[in-house]
């Protein structure tokens, strides 16, 4: 199978108040076989950053965006639009791209259900589901969701994903304290690498 | 969870062949290639074997999977931290609070 129908491009906060749901959403995606895409991926390169997005975005047949973090940023009371951005180049590429692109599946998430009809009313008729801020809750949909275009077989079931995801949560201070990483220098290779074999050594 | 196999020399020379939370129980080997080869049949439904040094250290950490397990596919990064010391901090982790390791 081609890495483009197993690729899964990742739209979300990346702020520490995010990071359960993050990982919720990593374990699901790599238990089910599937490999996790996004914009940290290109953290560290010099070439134009919504260049590289765009890149990642053809690369990946299936997209997980949430639109929840609408809250006005406390520094700049502002409000952060790379969510909305990412969404709308990857619906873009859905309706003028390639016959291949045009394969692309999109679960879009946000806090309630409905809420997004105040602020981003345009995209009605697309797959949103409400996740309420709860791991457990973004880990069964996003698994119900690859399950259901049979990419993979025989994916684990999400309780099991969840109790793997639990045990990860429980033991990632221990973890991290073992590697000798302190919280706020783990970056995005460190935290996949860490899930990764998690979920092969531990299961 | 994968059932995590320990293979690790004991006080009379021997190696035996350990499931978690069984510390004191276990099958004896009078070599470490006979205690692999009885620990990847106790696994052929997948698990996590931990082969230790003679000294007890982590050696080694294989991960086994079975057919029908859809493998994993590792993120597109660089510049990453080795699987063989991320693993060993996991064993080590989950043996910790197991009483094991």
């Amino acid at each position: 199978m081609h890495s483009y129908d197993l690729d899964v491009f990742i739209n979300c906060p990346f702020d520490d108040g995010y990071s359960e749901l993050f990982d919720a959403i990593l374990f699901a995606v790599y238990s089910c076989g599937f490999r996790p895409r996004c914009a940290l991926e290109v953290e560290d390169s010099s070439d134009i950053r919504i260049r590289k997005i765009e890149k990642i975005i053809e690369e990946c047949r299936f997209g997980i965006h949430d639109i929840s973090r609408t809250d006005l940023d406390e520094t700049n009371e502002l409000p952060r639009f790379n969510m909305p951005l990412e969404l709308g180049i990857f619906l873009g590429a859905k309706s003028f791209g390639s016959s291949k692109q045009k394969l692309k599946s999109a679960l879009i998430f946000d806090i309630e259900e409905y809420r997004y009809q105040k602020f981003l009313s345009d995209i009605s008729g697309q797959d949103i589901r409400a996740h309420s801020n709860c791991p457990k809750v973004l880990i069964r949909k996003v698994r119900n969701m690859l399950n259901s275009f049979g990419q993979a077989h025989n994916l684990p079931g999400a309780t099991s994903i969840i109790r793997s995801y639990e045990s990860f949560q429980e033991n990632l201070p221990h973890l991290r304290s073992r590697l000798a990483l302190e919280q706020e220098d783990v970056t995005y290779a460190d935290q996949t690498r860490l899930i990764e074999q998690w979920l092969k050594v531990v299961g | 969870m994968k059932k995590i196999v320990h293979i690790a020399k004991d006080k009379s020379g021997k190696w035996v062949v350990r499931a978690d939370r069984a510390k004191s129980h276990g099958s004896k080997f009078p070599t470490k290639k006979d205690a692999l080869a009885s620990a990847r049949t106790m696994s052929r439904n997948g698990g996590t074997l931990v082969v230790h040094d003679a000294k007890g250290k982590i050696q080694q950490v294989i991960t086994l999977r079975t057919a029908d397990t859809p493998r994993l596919k590792r993120a597109k990064v660089s510049h990453r931290m080795s699987a063989d010391s991320v693993n060993a901090a996991i064993v080590e982790v989950v043996g910790s609070k197991q009483g094991v390791g």
